[in-house]
């Protein structure tokens, strides 16, 4: 039957020219190396499209797993560290076209397609300084950056905003070659800054596109050398062009052309206390506009020393290693001496108490008494003293202590033993004898008490035990810690007693401003002096005797042999001590003496 | 259509019983008019949906016809079956580089009914007659809508059934130019007063809003045998 049936033509052809190769551009904001883009940080990366008239009606974008679709001829892609970690990459992008030539495709949505792809590098351990500063021959900052190349936007202009603010824009630039630019208002500050470019589309609205952004560190340092007990001195670097008005206690200063140090004279040893000090402020203005203050510095300064730990501070000296340690309720330090440099620093969490340290005089061991925050839980960890590594710890739950600072809590002994004092339920006050090497308890021996006797200290070579009670100084005699004797100095001691570290069998007692030397092992004074009404004795250097004191606002270092006064020195610090001729603070400073004492 | 067939039958028996009769069997090859109102705004309708600017190439022309009768001749009087069979076409189309777009629908009648024919003068070689035919006439509807795009093609097709009731009045003139032998020739003209709306294949109650109109002048030559 179908050879019977109609037939129907097939001529209706419409003669419609096929469209032939479109330009098409799309510019992308990244770098590259001229092979690969690169890309060193997670963030967006722009992309601009342009087929010429065409309508564009959708691009794909594919790198990896990732697929970003978009009917936008603009906008941004998110590069992340977690979808894209290092490593080489393609990106392609699929741009249809809209045929736009009224055929049968085209009116049931027939596209045309153009495929690019670039090689991607993800680096993000990459730095790519697009923007850098310096400062130029004219001593300002310069802000330098490489002209980007686009095929088929037009740079019209560059902004630059400092954005370590709330943000603003310092100038723009309407030169597209131009690419540096100087910030004549910079005084020296930390700063960031960005660039952008802004760019024409022929097709698109205007575009702001990122250049890059830079960082400028702080170059105005203005510091203290406080290395002289005479006056400190104040000193700033000028490397760049601008004003600067010193202010000492709110008095401005006149300061010469090119003057970049002031000398003050120094207010003492030892404090950290803004009142103790100058209070100095610098303020800084742009060259030319002076009134314009933009950045200011304050400091405090005055007191000499070197500031070497925060808050209270407590001090033992090494005399095998030579060297000065400090302990805060967080960290150990030690140092060099006499450079006081450091050497090493530790996290110790000392606990909610002053800390205690003390170093062998016959090795370089160190120990560290720790109290933590229950009831029981203390012990004195031995640290070998040149690493500061443990050596091993003494639970030490019986230790006799009621918190005061400066308190000798235990002490190495010459014949390499360590030595704690400690009272056990009911019993006496005792001696708790360990081996300095292993920390195996080696022995006890009884010390003759009526009360709780708190502040006890054995003689370096371990021979005799002296405690203060009341009206009375009572000199315990040890032979091998076997308790041989006892005799009572009829004086009142208080805490400025210690044994001579020169001759451990003196002992040296500050009774007012009368020192006397006593014989540990008969109870007669030796010889005595005196030193200046008032003055205060605060301890004996282990290196050679010499004692040190306080009085108002000065400190006195004396020899012991007759009291004469080696040095005077103006001081503001409380908690002092001389630890191998260097005096230390509780407050955190230090200050060697090599200079001015013998050793 | 069964009682229509006995009918047919009973009217033909009954005639022969009562007289002395002639059995005939004759061929028409025609040419008809289709006027297909419907199922231009078919093509139409379809067309503008699937390509806006479709072209139309092919609009249910005329086409031939083909009609075979069995007949009983007694005097003046001829009556038999009929059968015949009529197809018509519309398209919409249109081909660029880019692609191509055809919507077509191809329809088909076929005829079974019932004639009678009165033989005007009752001897010689040339005798004019009055002729009509009624029936039923079976629809057939293919339509497809087939589109190409680029390198992709896609085709969609649908079949489409219903049931016109037919009455074709004409006037002819028969040439007897062999003792049992004569050409014929008929003008008439084909009415559709009944028409089904057009519905799925093997679906009666997906029906369309459209209807499948035969009605269209019918000119046919054909020859009988006098049997």
């Amino acid at each position: 039957m179908s050879g019977c049936d109609y037939s129907l033509h097939d001529d209706n052809y419409v003669e419609i020219a096929p469209p032939g190769e479109k330009p098409v551009s799309i510019d992308l904001n990244v770098p590259t190396n001229g092979e690969s883009l690169i890309i060193c940080k997670e963030g967006h990366l722009e992309f601009s499209a342009n087929a010429f008239g065409e309508e564009v009606v959708e691009m794909t974008f594919s790198m990896g797993d990732k697929t970003w679709i978009t009917k936008e001829t603009t906008g941004s892609l998110f590069i992340s560290e977690t979808e894209f970690p290092a490593g080489a990459y393609t990106l392609t992008c699929e741009l249809q076209l809209k045929l736009n030539d009224g055929s049968i495709a085209d009116q049931h949505g027939g596209r045309m397609v153009y495929q690019i792809a670039w090689p991607v590098h993800v680096d993000y351990t990459m730095y790519i300084p697009i923007v850098r500063h310096r400062i130029n021959d004219n001593r300002q900052l310069e802000l330098l950056w490489e002209k980007p190349f686009y095929s088929h936007l037009k740079i019209k202009s560059y902004e630059i905003f400092e954005t370590s603010g709330p943000g603003r824009l310092l100038a723009t630039i309407t030169d597209e070659n131009q690419t540096s630019w100087v910030d004549e208002d910079y005084v020296g500050e930390r700063r960031t800054y960005k660039v952008n470019v802004i760019l024409d589309d022929p097709e698109q609205e205007t575009l702001s596109w990122d250049v890059g952004a830079v960082d400028v560190e702080e170059v105005f340092n203005i510091y203290v050398d406080s290395n002289d007990p005479d006056f400190v001195e104040i000193k700033w670097e000028d490397h760049i062009k601008r004003n600067l008005e010193l202010y000492v206690d709110k008095e401005i200063v006149t300061l010469e052309e090119g003057q970049n140090s002031l000398k003050l004279p120094s207010t003492g040893f030892g404090s950290t206390s803004e009142s103790d000090q100058y209070s100095i402020e610098a303020r800084l203005s742009p060259y030319n506009k002076p009134s314009q203050v933009s950045f200011t510095r304050t400091l405090v300064a005055g007191c000499f020393g070197k500031v070497v730990s925060d808050g209270w501070t407590t001090y033992t000296w090494n005399k095998t290693e030579n060297k000065l340690y400090a302990m805060n309720s967080e960290y150990l330090y030690s140092f060099s001496v006499p450079e006081l440099s450091l050497l090493k620093k530790i996290e110790v969490q000392a606990g909610y108490t002053i800390a205690h340290i003390q170093a062998d005089a016959s090795s370089n061991k160190l120990a560290v008494y720790y109290r933590g925050n229950t009831v029981g839980d203390k012990k004195i960890t031995v640290y070998d003293g040149s690493q500061l590594n443990e050596l091993f710890s003494i639970p030490c739950t019986d230790i006799i202590y009621d918190g005061t600072s400066g308190v000798q809590l235990f002490s190495f002994t010459t014949d390499n033993k360590f030595v704690y004092f400690a009272r056990e339920g009911g019993s006496g006050l005792k001696g708790m004898v360990y081996n300095a090497d292993t920390g195996a308890k080696e022995k006890e021996f009884d010390i003759y008490a009526e009360s709780d006797i708190y502040n006890n200290k054995i003689s370096p070579d371990g021979k005799y035990v002296c405690s203060a009670e009341g009206f009375v100084t009572r000199v315990t005699r040890l032979t091998d810690y076997v308790v041989t004797g006892r005799t009572d100095i009829a004086t009142q001691v208080q805490d400025s007693y210690n044994f001579n570290p020169i001759d451990p069998s003196e002992l040296v007692v500050a009774n007012g401003n009368e020192i006397r030397i006593w014989d540990a092992a008969t109870g007669a004074v030796t010889r005595s002096f005196s030193i200046a009404p008032a003055e205060t004795l605060h301890n004996i250097d282990p290196l050679n005797g010499n004692l040190l004191g306080t009085k108002e606002d000065k400190l006195f270092v004396h020899s012991l042999s007759a009291g004469q006064q080696l040095l005077s020195l103006k001081n503001k610090a409380s908690g002092l001590w001389l630890l191998g001729n260097t005096l230390t603070s509780n407050y955190g400073m230090i200050f060697n003496l090599d200079k001015y004492l013998d050793r | 259509m069964k009682r229509l067939l006995i009918l047919i039958y009973i009217c033909v028996g009954a005639t022969a019983m009562l007289h002395a009769q002639t059995f005939t069997l004759e061929y028409n090859l025609g040419y008809g008019t289709f006027d297909m109102s419907d199922m231009k705004d078919y093509l139409k309708r379809v067309s503008s949906d699937v390509m806006p600017g479709i072209k139309n190439t092919d609009n249910f022309g005329g086409h031939f016809t083909h009609e075979g009768r069995i007949g009983v001749l007694l005097k003046r009087h001829h009556t038999g079956i009929v059968l015949g069979y009529q197809n018509t076409a519309g398209q919409d189309q249109i081909a660029d580089y880019s692609g191509e777009v055809k919507v077509r629908f191809r329809n088909y009648g076929y005829k079974l009914g019932g004639f009678y024919r009165y033989m005007l003068a009752g001897e010689g070689k040339v005798v004019p007659f009055l002729d009509a035919s009624v029936g039923v006439l079976l629809n057939h509807v293919d339509g497809s809508t087939y589109m190409r795009i680029l390198d992709e093609s896609a085709k969609d097709e649908v079949e489409l059934r219903s049931l016109n009731m037919f009455f074709q009045p004409g006037v002819g003139v028969q040439y007897k130019f062999h003792q049992r032998m004569a050409i014929q020739a008929t003008l008439g003209y084909e009415l559709d007063p009944l028409q089904g709306l057009l519905h799925l294949k093997g679906n009666k109650k997906a029906k369309s809003f459209y209807k499948s109109d035969w009605g269209g002048v019918r000119i046919s030559a054909g020859i009988i045998a006098f049997l």
